[in-house]
């Protein structure tokens, strides 16, 4: 049994859903109640892998950072070290969307290696033809970048996805 | 009866309290008038209600006691007789309408009505109701029962509302039976009944009273507490014998010199230190590279912890003020256990340890991870860890679990077993410097004593003698007994040649000894055989016990020769003189020539003492001839001897010629006996010899 062990980070403005996407992809629960993180939040999960190279499993320690506020910045520290970083953007709230390119440049700017994927939140409350104008209106051609995904931390959609598919990169 | 304007909303407001009267008043009109009001009511005749109100109202203030069963006989009749004039009065209002009929059917309605009614009827049977009661329930319970049970709770709750302290008085003395009974069947739910209330009830009951609590719980706590103390004790009196023993006290001088108390030490032994599980941390990423944990206690979550703590981390230098110098984290304090960090790096060593860490553990932890860094930091191992726990050598946990095992025992021991025997070596020094040096003069001493010894042993005339020497300070000191004042002298003469350093302090006695006459004779004899031989003469000896005299006796020697064997024979102890008889002026015929053992050569010294003398004798009497004997020994086989005795003859007569005598007047003879005069106990050398015998 090998085992591997990635460290990633969530990374987004407050209330674009960071904890609840690592509840639904680790616990399997979803909550309308929103409850703040202060500091850092670690969770676990252990994602098998498929048996394509000598790796059995991937150990995830997903650091859920508290989210950034105009009066508070995200940690630069709290990035260090890690492998990958999930961005969080809410699609009912275009700021967000916007604060995207500065985390990106955050992480970026403490782990040039590091993969990212977007998620863009909460899509359960848009309908189809406002997902896919969101979906389209991101431009991020750019290597070591992910995405944009269509998230639902509420209904699951593309949760799995989003955390397995960067999982994938962080070992290629 | 007359209403009022003002009492209009009157009869609402009484109609209940009148009700609630009706079975309470004592008076039987009053009575008669509220059943009539109920019956009125149930009917509907709201100008009668109207009506008799405002005399029902009045009364009710006097209800107060039972009814007894004449009353309500009584009441029953009153009432039909009310009824009798009610009808009366309709029928006179009405005279055309006066069919008797009519009013005995109207009154026969009104006693079915009564009938129907239950309070009316209540009131009937409720003398005999609890005689009924008994009955049924004698009969048929299980009708009963359920009747019973649907109001049963309402009953109590009605009842614990209206009179409390009764309700309670009642079942005061079945709670707690109860309570047991269900303490045996179900206790898990009597305990989840109760458990909620108990901190409460405590925390309530200590609030009330105090002491009562106190000396509830003291023979259950006070047990605890001295059996805590007592284990503690028992801990700190061993800690205390260790103390007292070399090692401890060793170990409490280290210990005073660090300004650590002893009662500080003794609870810090008492409380052992234990690491429960050591992890190596990744710096930036928080990532477990190797984590080891003691067996048998709960696990840690190693990832979460290590994520935790490195957050704490980062943290802890976010919010260092000082941004130019980075500050670590080395320490999280729990009460009753410690996470303590070492850091380096790019990892860390966080161990979470219980009891007060000795000082040697934090040197065990840099020590640790200085060898792992040594050891795996070039590769890029520590800096560059992914996560791929493949890449982390075994080595790295064997070193970790080093400090779960051993946390305080370090990794260079040599260090401290060299400070141990400087100690000692110092102790030995100073107990063996002069230790060696008294070893040292004694040997020395012992030395000089064995020197002296041999010395007497080398010196014929001491070796005898048992003389004890040894050695006091600077002196030389000699007991013992010699026979003479000269041994005494001598003796110290040659003490002092061999240790010519130290005094001497001649303590030998002088002891005549009584000469044992057979010794002194012994000793004679060997002397004077010993001089007869150096001489070429036969001498003896013999000692004369009454003279204390030695008497030698012989043939002819020149009186210069023979004086030394005089003098060796006085100094004999126990001989007082010495006389020596010896023939006067010896005849060179006489003599006796010896030889060596198995030889036929003529010796120097006899060729010219005695061979000469014979020549020059035999020249001046050319008329002698001699006869030349040989002898030999008897040693040797008898067929040599036999040979070798005429031989000796032979070369003694070819001396002569050679010397000038005619070989005619020589005869020559051999024999194996030996010759006149000696006996086979006699030396040997005696009968290795020539003699000769004049012939006529």
């Amino acid at each position: 049994m090998v085992t591997v062990s990635k460290k990633i980070c969530m990374v987004g403005d407050f209330g674009v859903g960071k904890t609840s996407l690592i509840r639904r992809f680790v616990e399997r629960e979803f909550s309308d109640r929103y409850l703040s993180t202060v500091g850092v939040k670690i969770s676990r999960k252990v994602v098998p892998l498929p048996p394509m190279d000598d790796v059995d499993e991937l150990k995830l320690l997903i650091w859920d950072l508290e989210g950034q506020t105009k009066f508070k910045a995200i940690t630069p520290t709290y990035l260090q070290g890690s492998s990958g970083v999930l961005i969080v953007a809410d699609v009912t709230r275009p700021e967000t969307i916007d604060h995207i390119e500065d985390h990106l440049q955050l992480f970026f700017g403490v782990n040039p290696a590091g993969w990212v994927a977007i998620a863009l939140n909460k899509t359960d409350l848009l309908d189809s033809d406002e997902r896919t104008h969101v979906q389209t209106s991101l431009e991020l051609n750019r290597p070591q970048i992910l995405g944009p995904y269509l998230t639902s931390a509420k209904t699951g959609d593309n949760v799995d996805a989003i955390f397995t598919e960067l999982a994938k990169e962080m070992l290629a | 009866m007359p209403v009022s304007p003002d009492d209009s909303t009157a009869p609402a407001l009484s109609q209940h309290s009148a009700l609630s009267t009706v079975d309470q008043s004592p008076q039987g009109n009053d009575f008669a008038l509220g059943e009539l009001f109920q019956f009125l009511t149930e009917k509907d005749v709201r100008p009668q209600v109207h009506a008799v109100a405002p005399a029902v109202a009045p009364t009710r203030n006097d209800v107060k006691s039972a009814l007894t069963t004449d009353e309500a006989g009584e009441r029953l009749r009153q009432l039909l007789l009310d009824l009798l004039d009610i009808e009366a009065q309709q029928a006179s209002a009405n005279p055309e309408d006066s069919a008797g009929e009519q009013v005995w059917q109207l009154r026969l309605r009104q006693l079915e009505r009564q009938c129907r009614d239950p309070r009316v009827m209540g009131q009937v049977i409720f003398p005999i109701f609890a005689v009924l009661l008994q009955k049924k329930i004698a009969q048929s319970p299980e009708e009963i029962i359920p009747a019973l049970a649907l109001i049963i709770d309402r009953v109590i709750e009605t009842r614990s509302q209206s009179d409390r302290t009764a309700l309670s008085k009642v079942l005061a003395t079945t709670i707690p039976g109860a309570i047991s009974k269900q303490l045996g069947e179900a206790p898990n739910e009597v305990i989840q009944a109760i458990a909620p209330a108990m901190g409460k009830a405590i925390t309530e009951q200590v609030r009330l009273d105090r002491d009562a609590m106190v000396d509830a719980l003291y023979p259950v706590i006070g047990n605890t507490i001295s059996k805590y103390m007592g284990e503690v004790v028992s801990q700190i009196n061993e800690r205390v014998e260790k103390t007292l023993s070399l090692k401890g006290i060793m170990r409490r001088l280290s210990l005073r010199w660090q300004g650590i108390s002893d009662a500080e030490q003794i609870l810090r032994d008492a409380i052992p230190f234990r690491v429960q599980a050591v992890f190596l941390i990744h710096k930036n990423s928080g990532l477990v590279i190797a984590d080891v944990q003691q067996s048998g206690s709960q696990a840690l979550e190693a990832d979460m912890l290590a994520g935790m703590l490195t957050a704490i981390r980062s943290f802890a230098a976010e919010c260092s003020t000082d941004s130019r110098h980075q500050s670590e984290l080395t320490k999280i304090d729990y009460e009753d256990f410690q996470i303590i960090m070492e850091v380096a790096g790019y990892c860390y060593i966080a161990a979470v340890t219980q009891g007060d860490p000795p000082g040697n553990f934090s040197i065990k932890l840099r020590q640790t991870l200085s060898s792992i860094i040594l050891n795996h930091g070039y590769g890029g191992l520590l800096e560059q860890f992914d996560g791929d726990m493949r890449r982390v050598p075994d080595s790295i946990p064997q070193l970790l679990t080093e400090l779960l095992v051993a946390p305080t025992v370090l990794e260079k021991p040599k260090v401290r077993r060299r400070s141990l025997p400087v100690g000692l070596l110092v102790l030995l020094m100073l107990l063996g410097i002069p230790l060696g040096w008294v070893y040292y003069r004694h040997w020395q001493k012992q030395q000089v004593i064995l020197a002296v010894d041999e010395a007497m042993a080398a010196n014929p005339a001491l070796a005898l003698y048992a003389i004890r020497p040894r050695i006091q300070g600077g002196t030389l000191i000699l007991t013992g007994k010699v026979p003479s004042p000269d041994l005494r002298e001598e003796a110290g003469m040659v003490a002092l040649e061999v240790a010519p350093d130290l005094v001497l302090a001649n303590e030998l006695l002088t002891v005549v000894a009584p000469p044992d006459p057979e010794a002194i004779a012994a000793e004679a004899q060997r002397l004077t055989q010993s001089f007869g031989q150096m001489l070429g003469a036969m001498l003896t000896s013999r000692y004369d016990r009454a003279n204390q005299q030695l008497i030698v006796e012989g043939g002819a020697i020149a009186p210069e020769r023979i004086n030394p064997l005089a003098e060796s024979l006085r100094q004999i102890p126990g001989v007082q003189s010495v006389l020596l008889t010896l023939s006067g002026d010896p005849s060179p015929t006489a003599q006796r020539l010896y030889f060596n053992p198995n030889s036929t050569i003529i010796a120097p010294q006899e060729q010219t003492q005695k061979l000469e003398p014979l020549v020059a004798y035999l020249q001046a009497n050319p008329n002698i001839r001699l006869q030349i004997i040989g002898h030999t020994d008897t040693s040797g086989t008898e067929k040599i001897n036999r040979q070798l005795a005429p031989q000796r003859a032979q070369v003694v007569k070819d001396a002569l010629v050679q010397l000038g005598i005619n070989g005619d007047r020589l005869m020559v003879a051999g024999t194996i006996a030996p010759p006149p005069q000696v006996t086979e106990s006699d030396a040997l050398w005696l009968s290795r010899c020539v003699r000769f015998e004049v012939l006529n």
